[in-house]
């Protein structure tokens, strides 16, 4: 599903993020990316969303390489990628329901069909009772999950997540990361940039671990939780 | 289709928002619009008013011819017979000098002063209507009529009209440069409005950019609030030109007839008011388009 090709990504203030990083996800596959702070995550993330091009190298989404679309392209693109955020990147000036119906509003959805979908990604993360609160009355915990519900409400095939469990306390971060494997059974590709041990220790089938913006490791893990 | 209606319904809606978000200030950016716009819109109506005005006083066209003094009857009647048998006269007056003399001493204040004249200082004269207001024509039958015997003068009673027709040029060419100078100053307002607007809705953007918004989703709905703001600032302008003219009204309602006119401004036309609203509008869009390309930040 996604293949990354010797990609290279530098800055304009010269630093480089990533240095020549290669790998495949296949469809399905629910993978972290770990590595300490300015290792190259977020970037990685950005470089799959189509956030950001790669200085060099290729990086493919079903076959379409990204660096040769144009950036119409690439924002359509994005309407079928689920993205999840640390710092949740919420609108406080609008209600729950009205930030998870936001990606529904740019495809042009409405009516009951967006109601629907918006009821539907409210209740898979437990926030059905919440429709109508302002975001900043919730605590970080259901901030995230509002996050995550605005992220699938377009059902998209792959989720890319950056820190989703970072600032959380355990308890919520354990209830986002059942969220996400709930997903993943369900077929959804997750790519999760993350250094929270517990995830990786419990949830994690597959690890890329990155350093200085290289590709340090790969390696398959079989959690014991996850097999539950 | 129908999606392509709720895209732009939902930019409308946006759009309306940010201006009801903040009603003090959009109102001081509409009325400062207003003011800017209230000049160029009240001169150009004033001139076209005035335009029509002399138009209607070309359509009659007189020609005043004063004997000399000394011209006798029968060079009054070969006048007169001469003024009748020219192609382009459609009619003539005549007015004596003892005429012309009881006419004026029938005016207030005038009798006195003419009693301590010892004979009549006023001449025989013909009052000419021309067949046509062409001002060639007409300044054709001023030169013939100056070279006649015994004419002392020869006035054409419109060739005011026509310096005002030649100063209404020079006037619409002067409201010209006044539109493109307050247009260049609505221009300003409107890109920095816009541009405002986009640096307080930067979490917004960022957010829509990363679900996935193209740039032209992002942009529509500032281009509506340009669009909106123009036409809610010529509405102003309107409103403050239609104050303006119906207090030269007023005052034209006292000034007019001791020219021995009937005139005042009429209220604007509603092909008038439509023009204004539509260039208003799309010079807010237009402005609104340059300022969202130059803002908005781009994907890296």
């Amino acid at each position: 599903m996604i293949r990354l090709d010797a990609v290279v990504k530098r800055y304009p203030d010269g630093h480089e993020a990533l240095s020549g990083v290669s790998l495949d996800i296949e469809a399905g596959e629910m993978v972290f990316v770990t590595g300490h702070s300015g290792a190259g995550k977020s970037t990685l993330l950005k470089l799959m969303a189509g956030i950001e091009r790669p200085s060099s190298g290729a990086v493919l989404l079903n076959g379409q390489n990204l660096r040769q679309l144009s950036n119409t392209a690439l924002a359509r693109l994005r309407q079928n990628i689920g993205l999840v955020f640390q710092d949740h990147r919420l609108l406080f000036d609008r209600n729950v329901w009205q930030n998870v119906a936001s990606p529904l509003t740019l495809a042009g959805s409405y009516g009951d069909d967006m109601k629907r979908r918006v009821g539907a990604a409210l209740e898979k993360v437990g926030l059905s009772d919440k429709a109508l609160a302002n975001p900043v009355t919730l605590s970080g915990g259901e901030q995230q999950r509002v996050c995550i519900a605005r992220a699938i409400v377009n059902r998209p095939r792959l989720v890319l997540a950056d820190e989703p469990t970072g600032g959380l306390d355990p308890h919520y971060a354990r209830i986002i990361l059942d969220i996400f494997r709930s997903f993943h059974q369900a077929g959804v590709t997750l790519v999760i940039a993350s250094h929270d041990e517990v995830a990786l220790s419990h949830y994690a089938t597959r690890i890329l671990h990155l350093e200085d913006g290289r590709l340090g490791g790969d390696s398959e893990t079989n959690s014991a939780e996850f097999a539950t | 289709m129908m999606s392509w209606f709720i895209q732009h319904g939902r930019a409308l809606r946006n759009a309306l928002t940010r201006l009801s978000r903040s009603p003090v200030g959009s109102l001081l950016a509409i009325l400062v619009i207003g003011a800017t716009l209230c000049l160029p819109v009240g001169l150009y109506h004033a001139i076209n008013e005035a335009g029509t005005l002399g138009r209607s006083v070309l359509h009659e066209p007189h020609i005043t011819i004063f004997m000399a003094q000394d011209a006798d009857l029968i060079t009054v009647r070969s006048t007169w017979d001469s003024l009748q048998a020219q192609r382009g006269v459609q009619s003539v007056r005549y007015i004596s000098s003892e005429e012309a003399l009881a006419e004026m001493k029938a005016a207030p204040g005038l009798a006195e002063a003419l009693s301590v004249l010892d004979k009549n200082p006023l001449p025989h004269t013909f009052v000419v209507t021309a067949k046509s207001a062409d001002p060639n024509q007409l300044e054709a039958l001023r030169q013939e009529f100056s070279g006649w015997a015994k004419v002392e003068r020869v006035q054409l009673d419109s060739e005011w009209a026509h310096r005002l027709a030649a100063l209404l040029v020079f006037g619409q060419h002067l409201v010209m440069g006044v539109a493109l100078v307050m247009g260049l100053a609505l221009w300003a307002v409107i890109v920095n409005t816009v541009r405002l607007q986009i640096l307080s809705a930067r979490d917004e953007l960022e957010v829509s950019h990363l679900m996935g918004a193209t740039r032209t989703t992002i942009r529509r709905p500032f281009l509506y609030f340009g669009f909106l703001q123009g036409l809610l600032g010529a509405a102003a302008a309107l409103g403050l030109a239609t104050l303006g003219i119906h207090l030269l009204n007023g005052l034209l309602t006292d000034l007019t007839p001791l020219f021995g006119l009937d005139f005042h401004l009429q209220p604007f036309a509603l092909k008038e008011l439509l023009l204004c609203e539509a260039i208003t509008g799309i010079l807010g869009w237009i402005a609104a388009y340059v300022s969202v390309t130059a803002y908005l930040p781009r994907s890296r």
